[in-house]
């Protein structure tokens, strides 16, 4: 039996061996599992929350799952708000304006450390009024996730703390601000 | 730099396949439960093609229903059919498909309809056909070719959105190169092809016969190997390396022996000398005539069409969790032997006591030179004995699992889980059978298959007994997946579930049938110390205080 006959053979060989390792080596652990493009696609229409399985830390992990992510993102959106060049701080707390939505802030007049969020969406579509609005941030602290009530008078808003790194991230000007569709 | 520690598989590769195994979804409304997208066995059989290399006509079935998608799922919310269909529903089962295909499509000169569960796709004056059993292995492929590549999926898109038959033919080639670039660097193959060789060179050298290689041979390989001076061979300094190396060899020389024969047997007839078919002239044929492709779909067909499929023991540790994951480890070299049991079943239990204590002697070996001569002075101590009753403990968790399973099936598949119970009950005599057949003829809803189970078992006091045994087990078992009882949306889980815990009960089984007529043959205690002195030397040597002395 000579080695250059054996081709067959061989291939039997290495598939056999490599389908055994890759149906064997699993260890279903959460940390292991890379992200596939189903999780990006749940994620940003807002069908998994990204704490499920750590999928939007993994994103933020990663330069290049950040990019596809928001690329992702941007094509199902309802309106896309790049970063500003304007200037704010939690002292003027500037809002954001286009012309389909408008994300305004004011300072609990009672409780200081507390900000309130008003998202105001013009043309909104039957899940924004039932479902509420999904709305991904593109910061400095990476991506994140931010689910806003239904509407009601095209209307919507959520209470932060100061400190609350979501809040930071809707008011900083350098972040792209996505409102899911 | 593209790391390959396992085997010839890339750590990428593995953790793509974890991904792709614990890829969930959600529901769409009202429900909203998240769920495991794909099947186990969807994945493997996607694992399968791609080890076999043999993806060509997968790449071409996922372009035709891909055409298809764009023409007759419509996608109102996002217009944008692929992506709706892919991966916004539940439709990496065959009822998903066919609900995404309810309405049937008509161009100028093409079509795309349902048929007995069936896809039939027409364009121009190319038709194709899909089963609707395709459904999980063709989303788990787009799955895969997105997460290597994700702006294929817009090529796709655009290519099946204009494309005749002529753009499907290149799209497929376009997802092949895809596919074969990726590969080349995640899934090599020379360094394993070099351990064939190596095992047949061996093979060659002591002018052994496969068919002639028994447990004591492999021993041998495994001492040979390892005292090989030869600077480039392949490692074979685990046991179970050399076990591997060996079985898997004998397995393809076999395999390839079994095609060439009934190729030959279709070729010629019935051929006279079927059962003599010399192997040396059998490999010797040329194969330069063969491409790629059909090597491919060769490898395939030798080690995965037309057997069931491979278990997957590690699937019942996800929930339902049937296994812990020690035991699914544990059965891990049976399953992947199964063909073996029989004949090598020394070699299997010398691998599962002694690659165990391998294993802890090379952990114990990078922590310090203490705790390896601690480890070297005390080898497995229960022998092979205690090899055994470990083997019938994961029995009687297998046995114990499946009522469990049955338990929870029963209210969503009666039949099934009466049909699994009735045959292991006494034998009725003739007219109460006739009796059950008719009451079991009328039942249609799941009401009445309900109170069917219901009069069943009051009339039947020897199936009362067994649902009652379902029932307790059930109660008693606190694992995940088995403290509430399922809803009819994750069945599927506990089906896959059942049927790889009747596969690895017959493994068992066969394993703790060859393991007993072994001890027969020969006593396991007197063949144990034989067996330890041979190892304890070999670690020794591997392992042991001069190895080092001579490495810090």
């Amino acid at each position: 039996m000579s080695p250059v006959n054996h081709k067959q053979a061989e291939a039997i060989f290495v598939a056999k061996r490599q389908y055994d390792v890759l149906s064997a080596s699993h260890e279903n652990s959460e940390e292991q599992a890379a992200v596939v493009f189903n999780d990006l696609m749940q994620l940003a229409s807002g069908r998994l929350p990204g704490s499920h399985r750590n999928i939007l830390h993994k994103i933020n992990q990663s330069l290049d799952l950040r990019r596809q992510y928001m690329n992702l993102v941007k094509q199902f959106s309802y309106e896309y708000s790049s970063a500003q060049a304007a200037a704010s701080s939690l002292d003027t707390l500037e809002g954001r304006e286009t012309d389909k939505f408008a994300l305004s802030f004011s300072r609990d007049p009672v409780a200081h450390s507390q900000i309130y969020v008003v998202l105001t969406i013009h043309f909104p579509n039957s899940q924004h009024c039932t479902d509420g609005v999904l709305v991904n941030v593109d910061g400095q602290q990476g991506i994140q996730q931010i689910r806003f009530g239904p509407l009601i008078d095209n209307k919507t808003q959520l209470l932060f703390e100061q400190s609350d790194s979501a809040l930071q991230a809707l008011i900083d000007p350098q972040a792209s601000i996505v409102i899911m569709n | 730099m593209v790391s390959t520690v396992g085997y010839g598989v890339s750590e990428t590769l593995l953790s793509m396949f974890d991904g792709l195994r614990q890829t969930t979804i959600s529901t769409s409304e009202p429900q909203r439960e998240i769920k495991r997208k794909f099947l186990c066995a969807d994945i493997d059989r996607l694992a399968q093609y791609i080890c076999c290399r043999n993806y060509g006509f997968l790449c071409r079935e996922l372009c035709f229903l891909c055409w298809a998608i764009v023409r007759a799922c419509s996608d109102k919310q996002f217009n944008a059919p692929l992506f709706t269909y892919f991966w916004l529903t539940d439709v990496a089962t065959a009822a998903g498909l066919r609900r995404a295909f309810a309405n049937p499509w008509q161009g100028d000169q093409d079509q795309v309809y349902l048929q007995e569960g069936a896809l039939h796709i027409q364009v121009g004056q190319t038709s194709f056909v899909i089963s609707s059993s395709r459904a999980g292995v063709l989303a788990g492929l787009m799955e895969f070719i997105a997460s290597v590549d994700n702006t294929q999926v817009q090529h796709i898109t655009d290519t099946v959105s204009k494309g005749g038959s002529g753009d499907i033919d290149i799209l497929s080639k376009a997802l092949q190169k895809c596919l074969y670039d990726f590969l080349k660097h995640h899934l090599p193959e020379a360094n394993e092809q070099s351990r064939y060789r190596y095992v047949t060179d061996w093979l060659n050298r002591n002018e052994q016969a496969p068919e002639d290689i028994n447990d004591d041979d492999i021993l041998l390989f495994w001492q040979q190997a390892n005292d090989d001076p030869a600077p480039a061979k392949p490692s074979h300094v685990r046991f179970e390396t050399a076990v591997d190396d060996v079985l898997n060899t004998l397995q393809a020389l076999a395999l390839l022996r079994i095609q060439k024969a009934s190729q030959r047997a279709f070729s010629q007839g019935l051929d006279d000398d079927l059962g003599e078919v010399d192997l040396s002239r059998v490999m010797a044929e040329p194969e330069g005539s063969q491409g790629e492709d059909s090597l491919g779909e060769f490898v395939h067909g030798a080690l995965f069409t037309h057997i069931p499929a491979p278990a997957q023991p590690n699937l019942l540790t996800l929930t339902p969790k049937c296994l812990t994951k020690s035991q699914a480890k544990r059965m891990q070299p049976i399953v992947k032997h199964t063909v073996h049991l029989g004949r090598f079943c020394q070699s299997l239990l010398r691998l599962q006591v002694f690659g165990q204590w391998q294993a802890v002697l090379s952990q114990a070996k990078r922590k310090s030179a203490a705790s390896l001569k601690e480890k070297m002075a005390s080898p497995p101590d229960n022998g092979y004995d205690g090899y055994q009753q470990e083997m019938i403990a994961c029995a009687d968790s297998l046995a114990f699992s499946r009522q469990c399973l049955l338990y929870a099936l029963l209210p969503h598949e009666p039949e099934r889980v009466l049909g699994e119970l009735i045959g292991t009950l006494p034998p009725l005599d003739e007219n109460a059978q006739q009796k059950l057949a008719l009451q079991v003829k009328g039942t249609n809803t799941p009401q009445q298959k309900k109170t069917l189970v219901e009069t069943l078992a009051r009339d039947w006091p020897a199936l009362q007994d067994a649902l009652n045994k379902l029932a307790s087990a059930y109660k008693a078992n606190n694992k995940e997946g088995f403290k509430t009882l399922p809803n009819a949306y994750v069945t599927d889980a506990y089906l896959e579930a059942l049927s790889e815990v009747s596969k690895l009960q017959g493994i068992v089984q066969n394993h703790l049938k060859a393991l007993k007529s072994l001890g027969e043959i020969t006593p396991q205690d007197s063949k144990f110390h034989a067996d330890v002195s041979i190892f304890t030397a070999r670690f020794n040597q591997l392992y042991g205080e001069i190895h080092v002395a001579s490495e810090s």
